[in-house]
């Protein structure tokens, strides 16, 4: 769908408060009610944007984010992913080219938890060869209001 | 479903967003943006401070994320291009360009599964 600097206006003020109203939102870009009740509604029914919840991983006690690089045997990749799918503790997976062919991303409250996601969990699925963990230290930047809609259970 | 009141709930999800615990937030779509590729970069660092690189890759509009890793390469980014052409450019003139970029070593997405970036450090505006 095109989206143009309305919509883009619309965009960016749920983003900072997805809880603001919109006539809120119509006051702040001056521009009517129903003109972002309707925009929102396309959008939303486009899937070019989805409300969400984002929590503070501190305080919800995750200390351990790291990236998993697996190298799964070809015939094995597609249940692979599929059961790395249903997994809680992997917020971000997908089938990559490069060194290894799936890469994702693992929070969880330590170290050693992170250790038993991977080796009760991922490693014994079949066709897994090797596996690379590589601890994140601090985030420089991190868009979290980008994402796939539809892609996730 | 809790069993409490509408207005017990308001106030808390007003409390835990004042206390920047949670966030409620409109996500975007990838694609809907006009991005076709998403790549993971991970970057060698050599004869600059790690910590100056990734503020210069996280003023990048391309990049989505930058994190500092534990061990070499020393930073990982996630980017996102509208094509291949794209993508080019901005590996061997905006990342290439940036002083400290040694080597880059790249891995593609081409099949995304799963996408929740449910966590994130509210605590420090300057990340998000």
């Amino acid at each position: 769908m095109k989206i143009d600097a309305t919509d883009e206006a619309i965009i960016r003020a749920f983003q900072v408060d997805g809880r603001q109203s919109n006539r809120e939102v119509s006051r702040a870009l001056n521009i009517s009610e129903g003109t972002v009740r309707q925009r929102l509604r396309k959008l939303l029914r486009a899937r070019a944007v989805e409300f969400d919840v984002v929590v503070d991983h501190a305080q919800v006690g995750i200390q351990f984010v790291a990236y998993v690089r697996v190298s799964v045997a070809p015939r094995h990749l597609s249940s692979f992913l599929d059961t790395c799918q249903r997994l809680p503790e992997i917020f971000y997976l997908a089938h990559v080219v490069g060194r290894f062919n799936v890469m994702a991303l693992i929070a969880v409250r330590t170290a050693v938890e992170a250790l038993e996601v991977i080796n009760t969990k991922v490693e014994p699925l079949r066709g897994v060869e090797e596996i690379e963990i590589r601890q994140v230290v601090r985030a420089a930047k991190h868009d979290f209001h980008e994402t796939v809609i539809g892609k996730h259970d | 479903m809790l069993g409490v009141a509408e207005s017990t709930v308001a106030l808390r999800i007003r409390q835990l967003r004042n206390e920047r615990t949670m966030l409620v937030t409109l996500r975007r779509d990838l694609f809907s943006k006009g991005y076709e590729l998403q790549c993971f970069a991970d970057i060698s660092v050599r004869g600059r401070d790690v910590d100056e690189v990734a503020r210069d890759l996280a003023r990048m509009g391309e990049v989505s994320a930058v994190n500092v890793m534990l061990g070499s390469p020393e930073v990982s980014v996630t980017i996102s291009a509208t094509d291949r052409a794209d993508l080019q450019r901005i590996l061997g003139q905006e990342l290439a360009s940036i002083r400290g970029v040694a080597r880059i070593e790249i891995h593609t997405a081409i099949d995304i599964r799963k996408y929740q970036p449910g966590y994130a450090n509210l605590g420090n505006p300057d990340e998000n």
